[in-house]
């Protein structure tokens, strides 16, 4: 960064101060808790079984070529959606966007089924694996770009000038949007990495993820030194994926993002088509809530709100109260994320080589298992005054750490396109460093991170792992009491279950929606 | 924004701190998560006892059984609660062998099955029991113009080819039971008889909710016969459109059955360990006892008379002796890997 001149830099202590409060909420909630676990858990027996066992190196294979491959599928499938809804307005917009963040919470099992209906035969493996992840995971690829700056400018400079279509977008367009796609696609990479839930249910003996492979070790076999193992391996391979994507990634050049224009008739299909390809499970969800037992009923939507069997005989639950446990724990998850995604977003404005290495330890929350990381709270907040082990805001903080690489990815994105010339000039003519910097990123962060907040609220508001694996006392959130709805036998659990699912995907529209609302106000 | 940082991490200190008091007039009971946290009878006993002897119980879930346990054995001797409820015969020995427990067996459990005590080693006190079984669809029998299998060994005759639906061991606790069951009535010919399966079409799935809503015909699938739960039956009663159905639209079929016992415990580490054993003590007592079989859908081991739809519908079949939490421990890992090289 030698063009920069040193005095126009904000002063070293603000750098420090800034990178310690996000740097030591890693090192709290995430370093310690996983070095306590491999301290407490781990030997040499432990290590060399699992390293000698060829089905590890298998499992780390399946594991890398799946990801590999779903990754490749979400950005192909999702590229020129984004793209469209990024450079157009029209009607349904912000409609359209809620609605792939509704896809992106919908609970596991109900995905799994609606890939189950979409694929004949019972497949078992890698092609519905890749499905559900692509069908996840589009929210991600699709959202980021829509969020991401358009040169719609210098497209239309040289589209007057004569130049075709194809060379703009290879010329012009993906070179600009290159920093945003580069870590879109490393967060669905390593979403894919680390999944559980899908592969959990989709995959098999011999298709199976690390991360089913901790928990089937950990908690089905109970041989904790073996699952940690591989959890380091796991945590291992991301942090040295993130690495060299750190290393290797360039800045893109400083563009005026332009405003959007009216979509044309192309554009409207292809989004229509991407609509219609992540509604397919939501559509599975509306007929299941009206079937009981086979047959067509609306009894599941009656029974929707009801702590009670009939009448004398209880769930032990209450969808009410589960209702405003989600939407209390959203809140707090969201506050949290973002407090600390404006930190990090802060530091990497600040100084571009503290904020690579903070912008990668964000990353981290993707490649820790879940499994590991509840044991690892476990034993590291287990004496007072820290005894935090049941403590009502280590899931909101959970989800917290989940969400941060989701809020920070596509901030730092458009970030990229920050011209730093005009904060050097702003400096020059007399601006203190930090308040032309704020000058500079307020405006250009505000839309994603607002954006990224919608998808902080979707993930906590649809998170099942994670908050699985902690241990609670007091209200349970909506995704797990669906989850112990279908697996009661008999009555009308299944559709009250997939009821709940739509009241779950359709308040995640809701509040997508309306953060996008206020973030498009600000634009204008 | 740097002021609502502040605030948020004041405010996060303050309530992860808060509400960690634990004099002896409370204790924690740490359950697995499908034990019900309000609202049911089993809560309103729990409120009696509150009553009765001034101690507040606060229900802590753990996550799911096998979660739960895991926990326990890394927090050996600095536990989260005071009492565990729940841990079952299948995965006993890995918690006693980390000392989870400090030894209490409530005097009350000399009244019990002897069997099911014996089982909990001196170390814990056994709460209820259920059973493994495979489950079939009595409409898709009728329909057709097949008997439903009698036993296990019918389970590989090629009239029944396609039809069985089971869970992988390796992800499901049903499954994992069943793989036992197999173990302990077919014995060292067990791995034969698992190829004889796959030869006859078995339908493995991951979970039981893919099996039994997935797979098993009542749920639209395309297998009559499916691993599921001994309490089945009665429950597809109880919650079905005809609570007063004098034939439950599921039976089982008592030769495959595999039968899990759970256990309460004293935590060691406790700072209450007379209040916990008390505890246990309310636990094992009619007035808790009798809320089980609804609420938990497994049965009590205190002698309680059953609810008519448990004695109309349900069977507690004989089973063969349960393999010991050791032996089950020991055998585990090897089983389900020989298992899973058999199935592919």
């Amino acid at each position: 960064m030698g063009r920069h001149h040193r005095l126009n830099h904000p002063p070293p202590w603000w750098n420090v101060a800034i990178t310690v409060p996000p740097t030591a909420l890693a090192i709290a909630f995430i370093v310690t808790p996983v070095a306590m676990l491999v301290g407490q858990a781990v030997s040499i027996d432990a290590i060399t079984a699992t390293l000698s066992d060829s089905r590890t190196w298998r499992v780390i294979w399946f594991t890398t070529f799946q990801a590999l491959i779903s990754t490749i599928a979400t950005v192909a499938i999702g590229l020129v959606p984004g793209l469209v809804i990024a450079r157009s307005h029209f009607r349904g917009r912000q409609f359209v966007l809620s609605l792939f963040a509704a896809v992106f919470v919908m609970p596991t099992v109900v995905m799994a089924a609606g890939v189950r209906a979409l694929l004949p035969g019972d497949p078992a493996g890698l092609l519905p694996i890749v499905v559900a992840h692509t069908m996840f995971n589009l929210a991600i690829v699709i959202r980021g770009i829509a969020a991401a700056p358009v040169p719609v400018e210098l497209e239309q400079a040289a589209t007057v000038l004569g130049a075709h279509p194809r060379d703009v977008a290879q010329t012009i367009t993906l070179p600009l949007l290159r920093p945003t796609l580069v870590g879109l696609t490393a967060v669905v990479f390593a979403l894919c990495f680390t999944s559980f839930g899908v592969v959990r249910i989709l995959g098999s003996t011999s298709s199976t993820t690390l991360e089913v492979e901790i928990w089937r070790e950990t908690i089905i076999l109970g041989r904790i030194d073996r699952g940690v193992v591989l959890a380091v391996i796991q945590l291992v391979m991301l942090a040295i994926g993130i690495g060299v994507w750190i290393v290797t990634r360039r800045r893109s050049d400083a563009f005026q993002s332009g405003s959007r224009q009216p979509i044309s008739l192309r554009g409207r299909l292809v989004v229509a088509g991407s609509c219609l390809l992540v509604s397919a499970p939501i559509i599975a969800l509306i007929q299941g809530s009206f079937r009981v037992n086979g047959s067509i009923s609306t009894s599941g939507w009656r029974n929707l709100l009801s702590n009670s069997i009939r009448p004398g005989l209880r769930l032990g639950f209450d969808p009410v109260q589960a209702i405003l446990v989600s939407l209390v724990t959203a809140t707090f998850a969201t506050a949290f994320a973002l407090t600390l995604a404006v930190l990090i977003v802060a530091a990497v404005a600040s100084s571009p080589t503290i904020g690579r290495v903070v912008d990668g330890v964000a990353m981290l929350p993707l490649g820790i298992s879940a499994v590991t990381l509840g044991l690892g709270l476990l034993i590291t907040f287990d004496v007072p005054p820290f005894d935090w082990r049941a403590s009502s805001l280590m899931t909101p903080l959970g989800h917290a750490l989940i969400a941060t690489p989701f809020v920070v990815r596509p901030v730092v994105g458009a970030l990229a396109t920050m011209n730093r010339q005009q904060v050097d000039a702003a400096a020059t003519l007399g601006a203190r460093p930090i308040r032309s910097l704020a000058d500079s990123i307020i405006p250009l962060v505000t839309v994603p991170l607002l954006s990224g907040a919608g998808l902080a609220v979707a993930i906590s508001l649809g998170e099942f792992g994670a908050t699985s694996m902690l241990s609670r006392s007091g209200g349970e959130t909506l995704p797990i009491v669906i989850e112990r709805l279908l697996t009661r036998t008999g009555g009308d659990f299944r559709a009250r279950a997939y009821g709940l699912s739509l009241i779950l995907a359709s308040a995640t529209m809701g509040i997508v929606i309306a953060l996008e609302t206020v973030a498009n106000r600000k634009q204008r | 924004m740097r002021r609502i940082a502040v605030i948020s991490l004041v405010g996060l200190v303050a309530g992860l701190t808060a509400g960690c008091s634990d004099t002896n007039d409370e204790l924690t009971l740490v359950t697995y998560s499908s034990f019900p946290a309000s609202d049911t009878d089993l809560n309103d006993a729990l409120a009696m006892f509150t009553d009765q002897t001034g101690i507040e119980v606060n229900i802590l879930n753990a996550g799911d059984a096998g979660t739960m346990v895991t926990k326990a054995v890394l927090a050996s001797g600095n536990p989260e609660g005071d009492v565990m409820w729940g841990i079952d015969n299948t995965l006993l020995s890995r918690a006693t062998a980390a000392d989870v427990f400090e030894p209490y067996v409530s005097p009350a459990a000399t009244s019990f099955d002897a069997q099911l005590v014996e089982l909990g080693g001196e170390v814990v006190t056994p709460v209820d029991f259920g059973d493994v079984c495979v489950n079939y669809d009595r409409e898709w029998f009728d329909n057709s113009e097949l008997e439903p299998p009698a036993s296990l060994d019918e389970l590989v005759d090629p009239t029944y080819a396609d039809l069985l639906a089971v869970q992988h061991p390796g992800t499901s606790s049903p499954g994992l039971a069943f793989l036992l069951s197999t173990i302990v009535r077919v014995g060292d010919h067990w791995t034969t008889y698992w190829e004889d399966l796959v030869a006859n079409g078995v339908l493995i799935t991951n979970d039981w909710e893919e099996a039994y809503y997935g797979a098993f015909t009542r749920a639209g699938g395309d297998r009559p016969l499916v691993v599921s739960y001994g309490s089945s039956p009665p429950f597809e009663v109880l919650y079905g459109d005809d609570p007063n159905a004098t034939v439950a639209p599921t039976g089982v079929i008592e030769d495959t059955c595999y039968r899990q016992i759970e256990f309460a415990g004293v935590l060691r580490g406790t700072d209450s360990p007379n209040e916990a054993r008390q505890l246990i003590d309310f636990l094992v007592s009619t007035e808790f006892q009798q809320h089980i079989p609804l609420n938990l859908y497994v049965f009590p081991v205190a002698d309680i008379e059953l609810d008519k739809v448990f004695v109309d519908h349900a069977v507690i079949p004989e089973t063969p002796p349960a393999l010991t939490p050791t032996e089950i421990d020991a055998g585990r890992a090897t089983w389900v890997e020989l298992w899973a090289d058999i199935t592919g």
